[in-house]
């Protein structure tokens, strides 16, 4: 691991943003950054701003009103990036499948790198998602150089 | 004649000769000519009579009286026919007070100048490095600004008085500098008044007229101040040379002509209680606000302060209340232009504070304060002119001088807005000559502890006002996003604001030079020049200025990286609004509502008249005591 | 023995900034800790600023970057003005000159939240410049405006003025309760909103080196004749300032900006005052 990869991967930036969930996945994204689970140890910091973002966490069904602001938002973070969806309804739109206001799961929108399941999910489940999502980094990395190569 | 007496002369003569010129003419090519012409002249006139200083080592050169002698009783005609004059505008714009002042002007004028016998002062003109800095700043400064009035004021439909008065103004200008004699002193003192007089009423709106009437009713009692000075001084002093006021010694009544003479510069400068008639200028073309801000007019006032400081720094009774006066007006303008969204007010709120800054450093009185003030005068003057300039030349485009609707203006106009960047760079941040000068007010003021506290807070509104400013002008989509084109600029506003701009920052580089061949002089006369300089540093006894380390630094910054960033287009991206595409509109905050401020206006005053009511008076409570 | 504190003196300048960094860590450390979490490793922050500039860069406008790079620029050069043992007051104004450029980098992005938060930097700027600047000016009136000028004795002759640059370090270390430019709330870390990847570092590292002056101060107030002890009780007493800011960062909320520029000219003004007033009174001062 090079010294670039380790401190990319001690230093995951998080951008939360919630596309119509019922909040209880909001809840337990919160819950990560009480002293019960602290993702701070791992360098996590929730930054509430998509420039300054290396991961967005995505809660909820993206609704029709929110698919351009979801859109715009993955557009504002610099890569490279990893989009998180938390939850059942983020992972598929799950209740809200077929809904007329509703899109579905975020991957209708954004590409999604890593799925969390539950409803609500879990603090430990979302940590053990960052870290999975970490470990894609460096395939992410050279996915990313392949195509400013092309 | 020596060469140096006729470039004195022609200083004065060229400017009034042209004004006679461009009212007998009248027609537009004419006046062009003219004035370019009287330009040319007056700025190498000026730049000669440096050289010619130079050549003798800066000695005090002096003109005697008996060469000019005949021309005393031409003076009094002159000085005569112009105080009619103002009772005549009195009268006619129905203003009891004007009529008042002026008809006691004209009394005492009359009386001082038979008492005098008009012949007492030797020499009548004299000039030393202090008229020398002044005279520069006049004749270049001035003439660059009737250059570009020439561009500005060109559908105007009254040239010919226009430009007639602007150079009459010039002319006048040098005269009260150059002359020794304070019935000249006097003299020139009032042609400045009605220039200014006809110039902020020149558009002959409701507005203007009110202005200019105010301009008038506030110098008109100054000049009655500084005549009642000037008799004082003759009865006291004995003397009529404003060179020879006493330096030591003077106590009680005898401190009465310096307080006269310093009400008499503030009404002049602008300072707390009398400030309001700079502020109304603000109507009047904008070359005429850049004249009075910059090159004539407000100068005047701080430069008898500085001509009298010597005697000041004796007069300890009276000196810490001009320092008050002078920190009072620092601070309440540098307080109420905050609240300004007029570019053109937040300028007069700023030449209000730096006048007040020099005026603080006479009153501090250590010859290390003096030095502050002589080099904040030089280089406020170039870079007031240069900010008034801009935003002339910004207003022909915009239609508007309103700070907020110079957004994004960046895109649309470059040059003006660098020059504006330009001049508030120069203004506020090292290392810049102005910032020189506020280096060593800031060790200076430790003489005086409480106005630390004054400068501290000033110092930090400053930086809020401009660069609330510089910051709508910066706040702009790029060009490639937005395909807005440049706005077209006139070559003659390119060629004045440009030459503003190079000597802003060039005098700046040289201003080792310019101390030591520029202020060192007047200074040396009274006291031993507490900042050294070798070119490229300055020295104080507490500390050193790296000038020119700091000079290339910020060049290399600002150009450097300027030239070295060039971002790819695919790193361009959209602002963040939390995922929302969106029109962004901003208006920036003032702080204070009108209600407020007109309090603050009112607070100021009332200080500012307490304490000159107190300057006033204390020569009388050391009479009694 | 000339080459030998220049490099001494190149090395502080380094290292100074480095160790801000390393603090910042420290910061976060305690601060977790108060707050009974494990928080993040010490060295943190410069994991941190590697990864940003790791990042691809993204901007809105050339004149970002130049005022980013200018603010870097003109804060190294206050602290190695400062560490050079030049003059106090040249070196306050050109770190303030940094300062202005944070803020048109920030108003040179058109964006909303960056535009407020050039507005708050702003308001910033006149709550602390006048204490910073009377802090300077008291301290020179005590001793002098050379930084190698400056003995001992500050720490008894001018207590409240160390009081007083504890505000003024809450500001600039983006603290509550006068977090105000860069509330991460209401608007996103303000004037670096736009900023993103190594931008983003440079500004951090600017900041760095702004407080490594603003904390070269506190240090002054601490000197002796041995340079050990003097070394170790100047680190100490910027430690013990870093801890207090923390503490109150921890027990406070934030408030508004009109309450943050009446309480910096009123009590940070007042407490430089008293200081010189008491000093003026009992005739010990130089002034």
């Amino acid at each position: 691991m090079t010294l670039e990869e380790k401190m990319r991967m001690r230093s995951p930036w998080i951008m939360h943003f919630d596309t119509g969930s019922c909040n209880g996945c909001d809840l337990e994204v919160w819950a990560l950054l009480t002293p019960r689970y602290d993702v701070e140890r791992f360098g996590a910091v929730n930054r509430a701003n998509p420039k300054q973002a290396d991961v967005l966490l995505v809660t909820g069904p993206v609704t029709k009103r929110c698919e351009d602001r979801l859109r715009n938002l993955y557009e504002q973070t610099p890569e490279p990036k990893l989009v998180i969806a938390c939850g059942d309804c983020a992972s598929t739109g799950a209740p809200f499948h077929n809904c007329y206001n509703v899109n579905g799961g975020v991957d209708k929108v954004i590409p999604v790198d890593v799925y969390v399941p539950g409803c609500a999910c879990r603090p430990e489940a979302l940590i053990d998602a960052l870290v999975l999502g970490l470990s894609m980094w460096r395939e992410k990395v050279q996915k990313m150089v392949g195509e400013e190569g092309r | 004649m020596s060469t140096g007496e006729l470039l004195a002369v022609l200083l004065f003569l060229i400017p009034v000769i042209g004004a006679a010129v461009v009212l007998i003419v009248r027609r537009r090519g004419a006046i062009v000519w003219t004035v370019v012409f009287v330009s040319a002249i007056l700025v190498l006139a000026s730049i000669g009579l440096l050289a010619y200083m130079a050549s003798t080592s800066f000695e005090v050169l002096a003109i005697g009286s008996e060469d000019l002698y005949p021309m005393g009783p031409a003076m009094i005609i002159i000085g005569v026919a112009l105080a009619g004059l103002f009772i005549v505008i009195g009268w006619r714009i129905r203003s009891p007070f004007i009529v008042t002042v002026a008809t006691i002007n004209l009394v005492l004028d009359l009386g001082l100048e038979s008492w005098t016998d008009f012949r007492e002062a030797a020499p009548a003109v004299l000039i030393d490095n202090l008229a020398l800095i002044l005279i520069l700043i006049t004749s270049v400064v001035g003439s660059i600004i009737a250059i570009y009035a020439l561009r500005y004021m060109r559908d105007d439909t009254h040239q010919p008085r226009f430009f007639a008065v602007t150079l009459l103004f010039l002319g006048s200008m040098n005269g009260a500098v150059l002359c020794n004699d304070m019935l000249w002193l006097v003299l020139f003192w009032d042609v400045t008044t009605l220039c200014s007089f006809l110039l902020i009423g020149h558009t002959g709106t409701e507005e203007a007229q009110k202005a200019a009437r105010r301009a008038l009713g506030i110098t008109l009692a100054g000049a009655t101040a500084l005549i009642v000075g000037a008799m004082l001084a003759f009865y006291y002093y004995g003397t009529q040379s404003v060179q020879e006021v006493p330096l030591a010694g003077l106590d009680g009544l005898a401190l009465m002509p310096l307080a006269l003479m310093a009400v008499a510069a503030f009404t002049k400068s602008a300072q707390l209680p009398f400030q309001s008639w700079l502020l109304g200028a603000m109507v009047a073309p904008t070359p005429v606000s850049a004249l009075l801000h910059s090159a004539t007019m407000v100068n005047l006032g701080v430069y008898l302060l500085l001509r009298l400081s010597p005697s000041i720094v004796e007069a300890t009774a009276i000196n810490w209340l001009v320092a008050l006066v002078g920190g009072a007006s620092f601070l309440a303008s540098s307080i109420l232009a905050m609240t300004q969204s007029n570019a053109k007010r937040v300028l007069a709120w700023s030449t209000v504070g730096n006048l007040g800054l020099i005026t603080m450093c006479v009153g501090v009185s250590t010859p290390l304060a003096i030095t502050a003030g002589v080099i904040l005068l030089f280089y406020h003057s170039i870079s007031k002119a240069l900010m008034f300039l801009s935003v002339g030349a910004a207003k022909e485009s915009l239609g508007s001088e309103d700070i907020e609707d110079m957004q994004g203006m960046w895109v649309t106009m470059p040059f003006v807005s660098a020059a504006i960047f330009i001049g508030v760079v120069t203004i506020v941040l090292p290392p810049f000559g102005m910032f020189a000068s506020k280096w060593i007010i800031s060790s200076a003021a430790t003489a005086f502890p409480l106005l630390i506290f004054l400068l501290g807070v000033g110092f930090a509104s400053i930086v809020v006002y401009y660069f609330k400013w510089i910051g709508n002008i910066l706040s702009a989509v790029p060009a490639r996003q937005t395909g807005l084109r440049r706005d077209p600029l006139a070559p003659n506003y390119k060629w004045t604001l440009g030459a503003l701009m190079v000597g802003a920052v060039g005098l700046s580089a040289l201003i080792g030079p310019v101390v030591r061949f520029l202020v060192e002089p007047f200074i040396e006369r009274y006291f031993t020049l507490p900042v050294g300089t070798n070119d490229l540093n300055l020295f104080t006894a507490s500390g050193e200025f790296p000038v020119f380390i700091f000079l290339l630094l910020t060049g290399i910054i600002f150009v450097g990286l300027s030239l070295l960033i060039h971002p790819g287009a695919e790193e361009i991206s959209k602002p963040y609004a939390s995922g929302e595409d969106f029109v962004f509109e901003s208006r920036g905050s003032y702080f204070f509502g009108e209600a407020s401020v007109r309090q603050g206006i009112a607070l100021s005053e009332g200080t500012g008249i307490l304490l000159v009511a107190l300057l006033l008076a204390i020569p009388l409570l050391l009479e009694v005591a | 023995m000339e080459v030998i504190t220049y490099i001494l003196q190149l090395l502080i300048i380094i290292l100074a900034p480095l160790a801000v960094g390393l603090g910042a860590g420290i910061d976060r450390k305690i601060t977790a800790r108060m707050q009974n979490r494990l928080g993040p490793p010490v060295v943190q922050p410069f994991y941190d600023i590697g990864k940003l500039l790791a990042k691809r860069p993204m901007l809105l406008s050339r004149l970002q970057v130049v005022f980013a790079g200018a603010a870097l620029l003109f804060h190294a050069a206050a602290l190695a003005l400062f560490v050079a043992g030049g003059d106090l007051i040249v070196a306050f104004f050109v770190s303030g000159t940094g300062s202005i450029c944070l803020v048109m980098g920030a108003f040179s992005a058109r964006s909303p939240y960056s535009y407020i938060g050039g507005q708050r930097e702003l308001l910033a700027i006149l709550a602390y410049e006048p204490v910073l600047f009377l802090v300077v000016l008291a301290i020179g009136l005590e001793t002098s405006f050379l930084v190698s000028g400056i003995g001992g004795g500050l720490l008894i002759a001018l207590p409240l003025v160390l009081l007083a640059l504890i505000p003024v370090l809450v500001i600039l270390l983006e603290k509550s309760p006068f977090d105000v430019p860069t509330a991460h709330q209401e608007i996103m870390s303000g004037p670096y909103v736009e900023y993103s990847g190594p931008y983003l570092a440079i500004m951090e590292v600017a900041r760095w080196f702004q407080l490594a002056f603003v904390f070269g101060l506190v240090t002054l107030f601490f000197w002796s004749a041995d340079p050990v002890v003097s070394a170790g009780g100047k680190l100490a007493l910027a430690f013990a300032v870093l801890f207090v800011t923390i503490i109150i960062d921890n027990i406070t909320a934030r408030l508004t900006r009109g309450r943050m520029v009446r309480f910096m000219l009123t009590v940070g003004v007042g407490l430089v005052a008293i200081n010189l007033l008491v000093l003026f009174v009992i005739g010990q001062g130089a002034i």
